[in-house]
């Protein structure tokens, strides 16, 4: 019960990451029509700053400013990349042109960090155990910190103008700018957003485990399929399924035992036949279902 | 008559026409191309080193790099009255065996290399060793330890202890115990340890509740940490690649808090970081067996020089230092005295006995492992490892 009680824990905190990076996927998605692969990386590229300015004397209220100034800059880059692809038909372009930004990226910080992976120590990692259950703070600070964003996200979406703006630029950009919404500063403050989001959950990333410079490939890859599968208009499509990608493979792997134990390696093989199964059941995603317009 | 395009192709096909057609290269004109400061005609050779400068072993190969570059200084002063240079050319195998042969190849077909240092990965050293015979090249690795090198290729020989002296050495010490459990990194090096002390330990008699397998370069080890904890094994193999996995597998143990069990390993626990952060955690558990004591002071001063001149050689190790410098100064005297003869550089190395850094009775004896060179046991005392059985 113990062990089943920790996979739980563990795989709430990994898929929270998870979560987190396909919601900048799903805000940049739903404004552009672009699916931001590139964002593994930007997640990456801002927690090597962050892993940067730490070998510095900087204090937590400067270092939170470079932070954001960093995710503006990577913005305004990606933006300006991107700008072109955006709402297009053929939205192929825009993930290939994304891709091409993070392997750009990748590159980058292997060239400057080399090949070995960093941790982030923000604050000391401290662990708590009750009886044979642990959890960190840095695991307990993810889960927090997925709530609060969830909560603000949902607040924002649903109880201010900006949220009305930008469900508006999701819904219809043509119709939006008929009624006045500046829709191009709406998907500018869409890809802040998502950078920012990207960039916490890299350095998440680096303080509950490791960060390298490819790291941010195996993150977005999961972060996609779950927007995948999820559905990519509905969010509470790509919540769950962020939860069931991570936490079912860690389940069957980790319980399994003796002769029938299965290796970590497993992993993404489930994730893939999982992710089968789901689109097979529900190829539109997973809360899609048929109404009738009257 | 032609538009611009036409011509760009005319002149690309001319230029391909005529590299084509220069003439070959020889060899031997090639290894002679300086004139020393009195006039004479400087001789020099040519080594083709073969590291993992990216990928794995990046932060091994980049140490080995930094050994090798102010060793190859002192022996080019050394051989400087005799006309004798040497010039190092290096090629990233990306701890990678299809890189390694990429890299051997470029060594060999370009810059006309007959005599390689590496590769520093058994992956690579597997992927060269085979071409070495055909290309009539002799290659001297310092580090790659898989047994399943020994015989590979008569044209290759190591250094290095082999694996199977780390992994017999480590399923003695399990074999002490009633149940084991293991958990290893998905490596070559990784599952050679594994394999054997699995076989071992099913000949003797020890139950295995766990055997945990994770992909390479994974950082997240929590739920197989989990998983072996609920087992209760009395002992436990800790096999990761050195670097980013070790670290995060010895800081995720740690968490979980108090084990009711024993810990082994092999080399890759002995680095500074993460001993400084976790050495608190597992001193008096965990017991590392891996490449015998050099504690000399003069190895530990000429060390320090390397640091001071060249840079940290944090992940290297004492060894490892010592089986490059071993390397690169047996390969130099060997091919300066047989004026870089292939056949007779390594019928030396089959049949003659050097003095080093690692041993003072370097000699293959035919083999492809250094012979007389075994393992040692280690455990932590005050941050450092601690030598306790050899």
């Amino acid at each position: 019960m113990e062990l089943f009680t920790q996979i739980i824990i563990n795989s709430l905190i990994s898929g929270t990451q998870v979560l987190l990076l396909a919601t900048g996927l799903f805000l940049v998605y739903s404004v552009t029509r672009i699916m931001h692969v590139g964002l593994g990386a930007v997640a990456m590229i801002l927690a090597y700053i962050v892993y940067s300015l730490l070998q510095t004397d900087l204090n937590i209220f400067m270092l939170f400013i470079l932070f954001l100034t960093a995710a503006l800059i990577l913005t305004i880059l990606t933006y300006l990349l991107l700008r072109g692809f955006i709402n297009r038909e053929q939205n192929l372009l825009g993930l290939l042109m994304s891709l091409t930004i993070g392997v750009f990226f990748e590159s980058i910080l292997s060239i400057i960090f080399g090949p070995e992976g960093r941790f982030i120590n923000l604050f000391e990692t401290k662990s708590y155990n009750f009886s044979e259950i642990t959890v960190t703070n840095v695991g307990i600070l993810t889960l927090a910190l997925g709530i609060c964003l969830f909560a603000t996200g949902l607040f924002i979406l649903r109880s201010t103008p900006e949220g009305r703006k930008l469900r508006a630029t999701s819904s219809n950009k043509n119709l939006a700018i008929v009624l006045g919404i500046k829709t191009q500063k709406v998907i500018f403050i869409t890809f802040f957003l998502a950078t920012a989001i990207a960039g916490l959950v890299g350095v998440l990333k680096g303080m509950y485990t490791a960060v390298t410079p490819l790291a941010g490939l195996n993150l977005i890859i999961m972060s996609f399929i779950a927007l995948i599968v999820g559905g990519p208009n509905d969010y509470r499509g790509t919540i769950v399924a962020s939860y069931i990608l991570v936490l079912i493979p860690e389940l069957l792997i980790s319980l399994s035992i003796d002769s029938f134990s299965l290796s970590a390696s497993w992993k993404m093989v489930f994730v893939f036949v999982i992710a089968t199964i789901l689109l097979t059941l529900k190829p539109q995603g997973l809360f899609y279902s048929v109404t009738r317009n009257t | 008559m032609f538009n611009i395009k036409q011509y760009i192709a005319i002149a690309t096909i001319a230029t391909i026409g005529l590299s084509a057609c220069d003439a070959p290269v020889d060899n031997s004109q090639i290894q002679i191309d300086s004139v020393s400061d009195s006039g004479n005609q400087m001789q020099e050779y040519k080594i083709g080193v073969i590291l993992s400068l990216t990928g794995d072993a990046g932060a091994f190969g980049v140490e080995t790099q930094r050994v090798l570059d102010y060793e190859i200084e002192k022996i080019n002063q050394q051989y400087k009255d005799k006309n004798v240079q040497f010039k190092l050319i290096y090629e990233d195998g990306q701890c990678d065996g299809a890189r390694a042969v990429d890299a051997l190849n470029k060594l060999t077909d370009f810059d006309n290399v007959d005599f390689i240092l590496g590769g520093l990965c058994s992956s690579e050293s597997l992927g060269i060793a085979p071409l070495l015979e055909s290309k009539n090249v002799v290659a001297l690795s310092g580090w790659s330890s898989n047994p399943e090198l020994e015989g590979a290729s008569e044209n290759f020989f190591s250094l290095s202890y082999s694996d199977n002296g780390v992994a017999f050495g480590i399923s003695d010490y399990m074999s002490n115990f009633e149940t084991a459990a293991l958990i290893s990194e998905q490596n070559d090096y990784n599952a050679a340890i594994q394999k054997i002390v699995l076989e071992q330990l099913k000949e003797d008699g020890v139950e295995i509740v766990a055997d945990e397998e994770f992909p390479k370069g994974s950082t997240d080890l929590r739920n197989i940490i989990s998983k072996v904890k609920s087992q209760n094994p009395d002992v436990v193999l800790l096999n990761p690649n050195p670097g980013i996995t070790t670290e995060s597998l010895a800081k995720q143990i740690k968490e979980t808090g108090d084990w009711d069990t024993n810990f082994v390993t092999q080399y890759a626990w002995n680095t500074e970081t993460v001993l400084n952060e976790t050495s608190d955690y597992f001193e008096g558990k965990l017991v590392q067996i891996d490449a015998p004591n050099l504690s000399s002071p003069e190895l530990k001063s000429y060390m320090d020089d390397i640091i001071a001149t060249k840079g940290e050689l944090t992940n290297l190790g004492a060894y490892y230092t010592a089986s490059s410098l071993d390397a690169l100064n047996i390969m130099t005297k060997l091919i300066a005295e047989n004026d870089a003869n292939v056949e007779a550089v390594k019928n030396a190395l089959n049949t003659q006995t050097f003095s080093g850094w690692i041993t003072d009775k370097i000699e293959f004896n035919g083999n492809t492992f250094v012979q007389n060179v075994g393992t040692a046991s280690y455990e932590i005392v005050n941050n450092e490892m601690k030598l306790i059985e050899s």
